[in-house]
């Protein structure tokens, strides 16, 4: 009161330099660097003039600092400084703990975290109780308890909406949304993530929390990729890596966010690259909680992309570190790692069976990882079979499939009693009503298949394809789809097993079909009739290949027979390919070239050779077959050959190009930059189709185009990325015109040639959906795409391309122009994708 | 200081007091096996490649040594990696090389042309092994490929 007569407000009760040490406080979010040295000169003022008050907050300021500068450890020491203070003011000391709480989550610790937390409670007044509550919610999301976490968020939130608004109460305000959003990501609840972050998003740039505006924003991709928007999470991801610069930590921790995304949408390529670049950058900077999850999930990448020894070394070091940090519910996870590696790489033993077992039991006890769990006692059950013990893998597949039984089980209406299960009960039944469905129904079909019933098999294999498809079907982006039914794959494998097993090309055909269909519906939407794609072949020829574990077959249809050959060893093939493409890039002398071509030919072409005669061909690729320059075979010279990624996709290329009434196609080209041919080849290009037009050699000037020529022809740089097939792209002079840039686009010309480099390479993630340029073009609605597969020279383009559109606009189809232009130039590394054999002109 | 505690570790080791841990052991004994015994090392040369319209991200490397000239590139598949090279002039018939990453080695024989394939190997340490009938195995030096 007295205070109040004097005419002064309580602040200005307050020693000068803890009014000071309080502006330094806000001043450590917005400008760390400047705020640095201002907590440093007070704490120095401070202890000068014996005013532990303002000492504590100094050091709290320089910590508060160093830790948006990304150096935790520095923080820490601060902090601990400030404990250390003698005679501060209760409230302060706990505001301190309030920090080292945050700290000691981060740096991996978050158990301790909680004990500090609760040291800190008593002495804080509710809003600083609030503002704890958001720092709390971290260390119990850290330690797997999300409920808990989200109560912290939804107590401190409700309290800070109301507060007063300092930058303090809306930076905790922003950080609690922030926290509170990526706890419902981690719970799966995206909408909920999405609307917390959005809030956070605008607060934080409203009250000008940089740093918090650009976590916020750095969620993005991540939460892009969750809701099947891989096209806008690399946009936001550029964004976010322009906006992070310079805070490498930040960057990191945005990378193994991200990659985690892509992991769990099957793309471990692009998880593997985002990963190897986040793992330095968290040791660095000693982000343990981070680093060792980060590591977690390069460890499952590794094992995904094949280096089993790699991923079982990553694994027992992730081990190690999660269990130094307390985090045992995430140990069956590493575990599973490891001994999915040592299933790769060792023979089985019945005790490896036995750990097998154990681990997926860990899994399913932690609730979290029930699919995992799921997943992994399916493969407990196929290795029990690989040491012929038929009970244990009997027993775990009747685990796998109690459930479906059960569901099945006719009830008249009106009867079902309630269930008076017990609790142990119930738990089960939830439990395996969380059993993935390609996982479920792969344990149904061997089952069926141990008890020698073929027809069962085939039918679990059927059904469960045909959910995997609904399930997936979710996703528009048809990337994103093909990886998504990466889960169905092994089951689709089983079924085409078990009709190679049966040795009917039809059903072979029949069931290598159906799987495409399921990876990738903007190919080929719905199954079709092999006598159909017979009819509409007319002369040619059609050649389907299919990889049964490490061997490689073929299925040929042609009017007059459907035929299956088993054409030898997977690896012998690839081995060839990769031959022959290293002849092609280092342009060897001419017999290498031949004889490797020879030697591929020999491979994949010459069990057909009879049936083959010299019909045109359609060649339906599989595995690394996708990356062959098929006219460099010599069987194939001035033959048309059209490479599609399944027969019914063929047949959907062959009814998407829309004739044109009567007039002339609509023919635009443009230039990329530092070729010295690309320009007269342009010119050329235009001179043959009277009409077209040359469009400005830059990204968006190119996608207009797309939606309104008929033809559109790119002379420029083209490159390929194996591990991310959807930055391919063609080099532009603003840039990269990237595979990914086209996910947005409503149409495409029905002719796309590119005259560049490896930009006809594709990866399949799955069978029937080639990741690369061809295939974003096919599936934007492009008839046929026409692209370079190996390095081609600058002035070799344009005599092959020259001669190519002369051939066009006299009426020949892309296929038999590319054929007959390559033959005339002897350049064989441009092929033809889609349905070629349409003439245009 | 780092280096005393080194020191006295050491010290402890060659005593007898500590054994030594046993993953030291076993990486000495995995670099062990990888040793070939009388053995010509080829060292790492420049190498070019022609203009083409691409940034080609495949890796060139050349090795010579013994007069054999090594030219090995290395693409990029999901994860693995696969090698191509070609050993001019050609090492005559009975010549193998083993195609070696520190866990894997493929063994491969050699075309007429010179050519040689391995494909699926785990990135990271690389080295290609020529061994001819009746001279001495020709090894490069490892190279780091990195995903």
């Amino acid at each position: 009161m007295s205070a109040t007569a004097d005419g002064q407000g309580p602040s200005d009760d307050l020693h000068p330099l803890v009014r000071a040490a309080e502006a330094a406080l806000m001043r450590a979010l917005v400008d760390p660097d400047q705020a640095l040295r201002a907590g440093r000169l007070i704490t120095e003022a401070a202890r000068r003039g014996h005013c532990p008050e303002a000492e504590v907050m100094g050091l709290r300021t320089m910590a508060l600092a160093s830790r948006e500068l990304g150096d935790l450890e520095k923080a820490e020491l601060h902090l601990r400084e400030a404990l250390a203070v003698r005679g501060a003011p209760a409230a302060r000391t706990a505001q301190v703990r309030l920090s080292l709480v945050t700290v000691r989550t981060e740096r991996g610790h978050p158990l301790q975290a909680l004990r500090v937390a609760a040291l800190a409670w008593a002495y804080l007044c509710p809003l600083d109780r609030a503002k704890l509550d958001t720092q709390r919610a971290v260390a119990l999301a850290h330690l797997g308890r999300h409920q808990e976490a989200i109560a912290s968020c939804d107590r401190a939130l409700l309290a800070l909406v109301t507060a007063p608004g300092s930058i303090d109460d809306r930076r905790f305000l922003a950080g609690g949304l922030l926290n509170r959003g990526l706890i419902h990501a981690y719970r799966g609840d995206w909408d909920a993530a999405m609307r917390d972050l959005t809030a956070c998003l605008q607060i934080s740039q409203y009250a000008g929390l940089w740093h918090l505006a650009r976590l916020a924003a750095a969620n993005l991709p991540f939460l892009a990729v969750r809701r099947g928007d891989v096209a806008g999470a690399f946009r936001h991801y550029r964004d976010a890596e322009e906006t992070l610069f310079g805070f490498p930590e930040r960057l990191a921790a945005m990378r193994a966010d991200f990659a985690g995304a892509l992991l769990a949408a099957q793309m471990p390529g692009e998880a593997g690259t985002m990963l190897r670049m986040a793992v330095p950058d968290l040791e660095a900077s000693a982000a343990h909680v981070a680093l060792a999850e980060a590591r977690l999930k390069l460890a499952q990448v590794e094992l995904l992309t094949g280096d089993p020894h790699r991923a079982r070394q990553v694994a027992e070091q992730a081990a190690a570190e999660l269990a130094a940090q307390d985090r045992t519910s995430w140990l069956p996870l590493a575990r599973e790692v490891v001994l999915r590696s040592r299933l790769a790489l060792e023979p089985v033993t019945p005790e490896l069976v036995a750990e097998l077992i154990a681990c997926a039991d860990e899994l399913e006890d932690g609730f979290t990882h029930a699919a995992g769990a799921a997943a992994l006692r399916l493969a407990a059950a196929e290795a029990a079979l690989a040491v012929d013990d038929h009970p244990t893998a009997s027993a775990q597949l009747a685990r796998l499939t109690r459930h479906a039984e059960r569901r099945e089980r006719w009830m008249p209406a009106g009867t079902r009693l309630t269930s008076l299960a017990s609790e142990p009960q119930a738990r089960q039944l939830a439990q395996a009503s969380q059993i993935p469905v390609p996982v479920r129904q792969h344990a149904l079909a061997l089952q069926a298949a141990l008890q020698e019933d073929v027809t069962g098999a085939f039918r679990a294999v059927r059904d469960g394809l045909a959910e995997v498809s609904g399930q997936v079907e979710a996703f528009e982006d048809p990337s994103l789809r093909a990886h998504a039914a990466r889960a169905g794959e092994r089951l689709a494998a089983y079924g085409l097993e078990l009709a190679v097993r049966d040795g009917c090309p039809k059903q072979v055909f029949e069931w290598a079909e159906r799987w495409r269909a399921v990876a990738a519906p903007a190919h080929a939407c719905a199954l079709v009739d092999p006598d159909r794609i017979r009819a509409e072949l007319g002369r040619g020829a059609l050649i389907e290949y299919v990889a049964d574990k490490d061997t490689l077959l073929a299925v040929l249809l042609s009017e007059d027979r459907v035929l299956l050959r088993r054409l030898g060893s997977l690896r012998q093939v690839m081995d060839a390919i990769v031959r022959l493409r290293y002849a092609l890039r280092r342009l060897s002398r001419r017999h290498d070239v031949e004889a490797a071509a020879a030697e591929l030919e020999r491979l994949v072409l010459r069990p057909m050779a009879a049936e083959l005669s010299d019909r045109p061909l359609v060649v339906v690729p599989v595995g690394a077959l996708h990356t062959v320059p098929w006219g460099a075979l010599p069987s194939l010279r001035e033959r048309p050959v059209s490479v599609a990624a399944g027969a019914a996709a063929w047949l959907r290329a062959r009814t998407a190009r829309g004739s044109r009434p009567g007039g002339r196609p609509q023919v635009v080209a443009a230039a990329g930059p530092s070729l010295s041919h690309a320009q007269a080849e342009v010119a050329h290009v235009l001179a043959c189709h009277p009409g077209g037009r040359q469009v400005p050699g830059r990204v968006g000037p190119v996608l207009e185009a797309l939606a309104t020529a008929d033809i559109l022809h790119l002379a420029a740089h083209g490159t390929f990325h194996a591990r991310s097939p959807l930055v391919s792209g063609i080099t532009l002079e603003d840039g990269q015109l990237m595979a990914y840039d086209l996910l947005d686009v409503s149409r495409s010309a029905g002719l796309v040639v590119l005259s560049a480099c490896n930009a006809g390479m594709s990866r399949a993630p799955v069978e029937g959906a080639p990741l690369g340029l061809p295939g974003t073009f096919l599936a934007k609605g492009a008839a046929c795409v026409v692209a370079g597969m190996v390095p081609v020279g600058d002035e070799m383009a344009r005599a092959v391309m020259s001669t190519f559109h002369e051939l066009l606009a006299a009426g020949q189809p892309p296929d038999a122009a590319l054929a007959c232009a390559a033959a005339k130039t002897d350049e064989p590394g441009f092929v033809c994708f889609g349905a070629g054999n349409e003439p245009y002109c | 200081m780092i280096n005393d505690e080194y020191f006295l570790a050491a010290l402890r080791l060659a005593s007898g007091n500590d054994p030594i841990p046993s993953q030291v052991s076993a990486a000495a004994r995995d670099a062990w096996r990888l040793r070939i015994p009388q053995a010509v090392t080829a060292a790492h040369e420049a190498a070019t490649i022609r203009s083409v319209r691409a940034d080609d991200s495949s890796h060139l490397v050349r090795f010579v040594a013994a007069g054999l000239t090594f030219d090995l590139e290395v693409t990029e598949g999901d994860g693995l990696i696969d090698v191509a090279g070609h050993i001019s002039p050609y090492p005559g018939e009975g010549a193998l090389v083993d195609v070696r990453s520190p866990h894997l080695t493929l063994t491969r024989r050699i075309a007429h042309t010179g050519h040689f394939v391995a494909t699926g190997l785990p990135p990271g340490w690389l080295s290609v092994v020529c061994h001819r009938p009746g001279h001495a195995p020709i090894q490069t030096t490892w190279v780091r490929i990195r995903p």
